[in-house]
């Protein structure tokens, strides 16, 4: 069994715009998964609603805790927490949404750490120290307020502060996508190299299709709240079936 | 021929392109291919026959519309024009190797990480992996002073001896190699001739498209001729 996430069946509206419009999906164990569309296609409300941060109007997350697959809606909200603090991490597109920019970089990363449990604080600072060096940040930084950051490191410094409680599975929104060209090419890097190597598995929602050439195993195409093509990333993207996907690739100026 | 390592047939693929107002472009018709374990088969004929677009079918870079792609895969044989992608992702990182015509790099990864990271991946040490990865590349011609440059700088035949060196650092039961020295000089030609011959030797199937008769010769047991009608005949 290597399912680890799924949906069935998604339906969410705001008002008279459907989002999400019978959306089903799987995430398997280790396996990078890239949603791509518009804006407005619906990717980060169901980006939102499998990380368990909304509820959708009708269907079904389920969530494959090691020994059973569990519905998100069963769980508390206790439990559901305690799975979004620790073994699930989320990666947001402006790092200042997910940061405390008047505590250290340490402390940012040990916050989450210690709300996962640990208590001790010579550890939290060794691991703290560790993980700034697994996003190429001088450990020297621990003590800075990140306030005084680049937008690269904020973003580096997130997805440190995500990876401490070292999770299975991670949402990212466009985590790119605020960031220059010249940064966001060593980001992208980072976060290739740290995925492989940690075995994570990803959700990843993007409008930039290189970005999900580079990084997922698997591609979704939504658009108007439906998934209207999904297979292999380079599949998808060298030999597109639907119109929409089509549009989508030859949209795109070559580098 | 004992059991071959990939027998494709009867694979048919159109493109049907929505935004050139629906035109439906026929590139394979029923098109049939077998090698066998230590055997090398070239696809052949002009521009736009489909001998391309059936080597992506076989690496299941482009879907089929009908018709089976049977591969030896550890052990077992499997259908990858029905495998899910699961299983496509498995079959590529064990049993079928891919070499492209341009090699796509990746932003601030040196060559040689680029050429160790598949066996990386298979589960070799770093440090294994980079010394395989260095000679290779040697071997290759690449001198070592590049190796830790990433390549979107270096020239169009240095690319494609990175681009082979990344696909050849590991044993593949099947290789499928898409005009691999297009852009090499003589005596790198050679050098990838002779890469291929030893694969070949150590029974790996190989189907290609080879421009270079030189290649052509040195390689190839069969050659299958695409032609405007799109199945081939045998010459």
């Amino acid at each position: 069994m290597t399912t680890l996430l799924k949906a069935h069946e998604l339906r969410h509206s705001f008002g008279a715009t459907p989002a999400l419009d019978g959306v089903s999906l799987e995430v398997r164990r280790h396996e990078i998964l890239a949603v791509v569309g518009e804006s407005g296609s619906g990717k980060t409300t169901l980006l939102n609603v499998l990380a368990g941060r909304m509820n959708a109007d009708q269907g079904t997350v389920h969530y494959h805790d090691g020994a059973n697959l569990r519905s998100l809606s069963e769980l508390g909200e206790r439990e559901l927490h305690r799975l979004q603090r620790a073994r699930w991490g989320f990666v947001e597109q402006n790092p200042r949404a997910a940061l405390r920019l008047n505590i250290t970089a340490g402390g940012n990363i040990g916050e989450r750490l210690m709300a996962a449990g640990d208590r001790h604080y010579g550890n939290i600072r060794a691991i703290a120290t560790h993980w700034l060096e697994q996003v190429e940040i001088d450990p020297k930084r621990l003590d800075d307020l990140p306030m005084n950051f680049s937008g690269g490191m904020l973003q580096r410094l997130q997805i440190a502060r995500m990876l401490v409680t070292e999770p299975e599975l991670v949402f990212m929104d466009e985590p790119t996508g605020g960031l220059d060209a010249s940064v966001q090419a060593r980001v992208l890097d980072l976060i290739r190299s740290l995925v492989r190597r940690l075995g994570l598995a990803v959700v990843l929602v993007t409008h930039d299709i290189g970005v999900a050439r580079l990084l997922a195993d698997r591609l979704i195409v939504m658009r108007q709240g439906l998934i209207v093509e999904s297979g292999l990333t380079d599949q998808v993207l060298d030999d597109p079936h639907h119109a929409y996907t089509q549009l989508l690739v030859s949209s795109v100026l070559p580098a | 021929m004992n059991q071959p390592m990939l027998h494709a047939r009867g694979i048919n693929k159109s493109f049907l392109l929505h935004l050139q107002g629906g035109v439906r472009l026929d590139v394979l018709h029923e098109a049939e291919l077998a090698v066998g374990a230590g055997e090398c088969i070239t696809l052949a004929g002009a521009s736009g026959t489909g001998k391309s677009s059936l080597l992506k079918a076989l690496y299941g870079n482009y879907l089929v519309d009908g018709g089976e792609i049977l591969i030896r895969h550890l052990g077992q044989q499997v259908d990858l024009a029905a495998a899910a992608p699961e299983l496509v992702l498995a079959i590529r990182r064990t049993t079928i190797g891919y070499v492209s015509q341009f090699l796509r790099a990746i932003p601030r990864i040196a060559a040689i990480d680029l050429v160790a990271e598949p066996l990386v991946d298979r589960g070799a040490s770093g440090h294994e992996a980079k010394l395989r990865a260095a000679a290779l590349l040697e071997r290759l011609g690449i001198p070592s002073r590049l190796h830790g440059l990433p390549p979107a700088t270096f020239s169009g035949g240095e690319q494609q001896r990175v681009n082979l060196a990344r696909t050849f650092i590991c044993p593949w039961p099947i290789l499928l190699l898409d005009e691999p020295t297009a852009s090499l000089d003589t005596t790198n030609r050679n050098r990838v001739i002779d890469l291929i011959r030893e694969v070949k030797s150590q029974g790996c199937a190989i189907v290609g498209i080879f421009h270079d008769p030189q290649l052509h010769d040195a390689v190839s047991d069969l050659r299958l001729l695409f032609s405007e009608s799109t199945a081939h005949s045998r010459t």
